[in-house]
């Protein structure tokens, strides 16, 4: 028997004013970055899930642009971190500084760039272990500890980090410990050519686009209270539980490590936020199939003989979904093909 | 929460969803049952057969297609049972196929209003593939079907216990035999020997009846009774040819030395039957040398009565060795019996001239209506090696052989114009000769 806690579910009113309010934050976001709707609406996703996102391309796709602009669109405070290898701790995290104060010296915190609500951790593959852990510790607690002493960081705490698939060499692969942090894990690809049509005739190099203002601070705090509320029916949460069992046990799939109980919030999470983005007061076992990739693509760890085989996490995904019917009712399999899903 | 809605469209889908979950629960249930129905169906065509073999009646094998019906469909019922889905969770499928975003399993828990139920009828993901199901039950019933109506006789007693006739040469000894015994002329001990080696020859196994070695053994018997059987036929036309001339010559006073020396042949020939694999009687050959007269000479009486004992043997003699009955029987009888009773009984029953006026009988080589019972047997496969008799042209036997090439057997080519080059051996011949698989095979053996 399952307990869940009771919650109310969003009203007819307050998901027609979230559409709205998500619905102006969507068009702003897709003014700053050209025929990336998908792209968006998973940044967008992450966001109202409260989860942080890691964006993996290659340079010069628009991921620092997208965060800039969506900084700005929510009026957020916003900071950005370039990620090297001689990165220490406290370069992020602050340090505490010796000042004189009434006649004494005291050790005053200074604040490091962590302490802001849209953190952009840019190449974070290219810092040291030891300040990766510092930033995923952040994530996770929402607080940084210096010298014993606690700092909370402010509400809300978003962590978009970037990583290059390529030039590997001089770099600290994330383990998958602290990928598991990250809510999603979305790959940006590049454009079309209509879309760098579009680019090429309405951006200029060094000149950022005008973004405005779409939501305020209350807003946001307003929707994500609701995305929370947005009602997971138990056929739901069901079909979530067998996906994220089906990565351990499906053998044939290939996978040598499957997904943590963390996945399977993070599945309920962005599937709630993803129905609220569609004004729909439930989430769905397709809100759940749209947001599988992202979320389960870089916590399951393939065995040897899939990686030999060239399947990518994408892939075996793919295979999870298509085995894993929405019910978890049997079909007969000799005679009838009732093509239900 | 939304009040739970209990209005036309709450139950329009809750109906739906419920005839979706019998829809599913009936298949479920079908699934089990036919290939167990498949099964039964052909068990009981096998039945069917067994059953007009034995003549026995149809009742039997109604009830026994009907029992194993119910058995079988509470059995598949039993195993079906535990896979049942409740109308609750067809909801979720009619939801899923619907693209409703689960709204269905939302609205029965209060949370959003149901859907408004369209009247016209919507596809509820119920698609079975009917082939898959109808075809093992046809199937079976085919079986059935066929099994009833193809033709089945009793099973013959002879072919039932595998019976195999006797080599011919058994019968026609023993109707030799039957002869010489009816006539009384061969010592019975003899008699009794011939028949010895006959009965051990039958009491083997008749599965080695037509071994080699029993074929062999049975053909020397018969070829030793049918030696013996000529001299005791010659024999005793000697005898019988002395005594009658004995008789003439006792008539003529004149030809008293003649008849001593007549008698004298007539003992020789009392002799020669004496002795031998068939030997006559005793007491018959001593009449034939004077019986018990003290000058060894028969009486006009003795005569008389041995003329009549000879001719009866030389008689009974002919006929035995003239009886080919025991196989020219059975042959008749296999013809007749692969012509439909006819032509054999014909045979010997063609006393009547036949033709206009010829009598009742029917005329020669005219076949009876068709037998209508299949003939049991063993089918023999026959194989001819003699390939004396096969014409020119004849295909005999084809055999997979390759081209024997003589790489050597050609130098080309040779130069043109300033270019020389050395053609590789037998390349020509291959390239220009065989076709493409056998120019394949070659170019892979030389390169």
């Amino acid at each position: 028997m399952t307990t869940r806690t009771e919650t109310l579910p969003p009203t007819e009113q307050e998901i027609a004013a979230a559409a709205a309010t998500t619905g102006r934050l969507r068009d702003a976001l897709n003014n700053v970055l050209f025929g990336q709707e998908t792209l968006v609406e998973m940044v967008m996703i992450g966001l109202l899930s409260r989860g942080h996102i890691l964006l993996e391309g290659l340079p010069g796709l628009g991921k620092t642009a997208l965060v800039k602009g969506l900084s700005r669109a929510l009026q957020l405070q916003f900071k950005r971190v370039q990620f090297t290898p001689d990165l220490l701790p406290g370069d992020i995290t602050g340090n505490p500084v010796l000042q004189e104060k009434e006649g004494g010296r005291v050790f005053v915190f200074q604040p490091g760039p962590l302490f802001a609500n849209l953190v952009l951790a840019d190449e974070i593959n290219r810092a040291s272990p030891k300040t990766q852990s510092a930033l995923l510790e952040a994530m996770q607690e929402r607080q940084v500890t210096v010298m014993g002493e606690v700092h909370a960081l402010p509400d809300p705490f978003f962590v978009l980090a970037t990583q290059n698939p390529i030039e590997l060499e001089g770099t600290y692969p994330l383990p998958e410990a602290q990928l598991d942090r990250f809510l999603l894990k979305i790959d940006v690809t590049r454009c079309n050519v209509g879309t760098l049509e579009k680019i090429v005739l309405n951006r200029q190099i060094g000149v950022e686009p005008e973004i405005p203002a779409v939501l305020s601070h209350d807003d946001l705090t307003r929707v994500l209270d609701l995305a929370q509320r947005v009602y997971l029916p138990p056929v739901v949460a069901n079909y979530i539980a067998r996906l994220v069992e089906g990565t351990h046990s499906i053998a044939e799939l290939g996978i040598r490590y499957g997904a943590s109980p963390r996945a399977a919030l993070a599945l309920a999470a962005a599937a709630r936020a993803r129905a609220l983005l569609a004004s729909r007061p439930n989430a769905s076992t397709e809100d759940v199939r749209a947001v599988a990739p992202a979320i389960l693509q870089h916590r399951i760890v393939l065995d040897y003989n899939a990686r030999l085989e060239g399947a990518s996490t994408a892939t075996i995904i793919e295979k999870l979904l298509a085995q894993i019917p929405a019910h978890d009712l049997e079909r007969p399999k000799t005679l009838l093909d009732a093509k239900i899903q | 929460m939304f009040h739970q809605d209990v209005s036309a469209d709450a139950q329009a889908w809750r109906d739906r969803a419920a005839v979706l979950a019998a829809k599913l629960n009936f298949h479920h249930w079908l699934a089990r049952v036919v290939p167990k129905l498949f099964f039964l169906l052909a068990a009981s065509a096998l039945a069917e057969l067994l059953r007009r073999e034995m003549s026995a009646p149809s009742r039997f094998v109604a009830a026994f297609v009907l029992l194993g019906a119910a058995v079988i469909c509470g059995w598949a019922w039993l195993e079906a049972r535990r896979h049942f889905c409740t109308p609750r969770q067809a909801l979720v499928r009619l939801e899923t196929v619907l693209r409703l975003h689960n709204r269905l399993s939302c609205a029965e828990d209060g949370v959003v209003p149901w859907p408004r139920a369209a009247q016209e009828h919507i596809t509820d993901g119920y698609n079975p593939n009917w082939k898959q199901i109808l075809v093992p039950v046809l199937a079976g019933i085919a079986f059935l079907y066929a099994a009833h109506l193809i033709p089945v006789y009793g099973i013959k007693a002879g072919a039932a216990s595998g019976a195999i006739s006797e080599p011919p040469d058994f019968a026609q000894v023993q109707n030799w035999l039957n002869a010489l015994k009816a006539a009384d002329l061969i010592e019975p001990d003899k008699l009794q020997d011939m028949q010895s080696a006959l009965d051990k020859l039958r009491q083997k196994s008749p599965q080695d009846w037509y071994t080699q070695s029993s074929l062999e053994a049975g053909d020397s018997l018969k070829e030793l009774m049918e030696q013996s059987m000529n001299s005791l036929e010659q024999g005793l036309d000697q005898a019988d040819q002395s005594v009658q001339a004995m008789q003439a010559g006792q008539q003529d006073p004149a030809g008293a030395g003649s008849l001593q020396a007549m008698q004298e042949k007539l003992s020789d020939a009392a002799d020669n039957l004496a002795s031998g694999n068939l030997p006559l009687k005793r007491e018959l050959v001593d009449s034939m040398k004077g019986g018990g007269s003290s000058d060894k000479t028969l009486s006009a009486s003795q005569m008389a009565d041995l003329e009549k004992r000879l001719a009866q043997g030389k008689l009974a003699a002919q006929t035995a060795s003239k009886m080919n009955g025991g196989f020219g029987q059975e042959m008749d009888d296999a013809i007749g019996s692969a012509m439909g009773h006819g032509l054999a009984q014909r045979r010997s029953e063609r006393g009547a001239p036949g033709g206009l006026g010829g009598g009742t009988s029917s005329a020669p080589l005219v076949l009876e209506e068709r037998n209508k019972e299949t003939p049991q047997g063993a089918l023999t496969g026959v194989n001819n090696d003699d390939m004396t008799r096969t014409s020119l042209g004849e295909t005999i036997k084809i055999t997979a052989s390759t081209p024997k090439v003589d790489p050597n057997a050609l130098e080309a080519p040779g130069s043109a114009g300033a270019a020389h080059v050395n053609g590789t051996g037998g390349e020509a011949v291959w390239r220009s000769t065989y076709d493409p698989q056998e120019a394949d095979v070659l170019s892979r053996f030389f390169h």
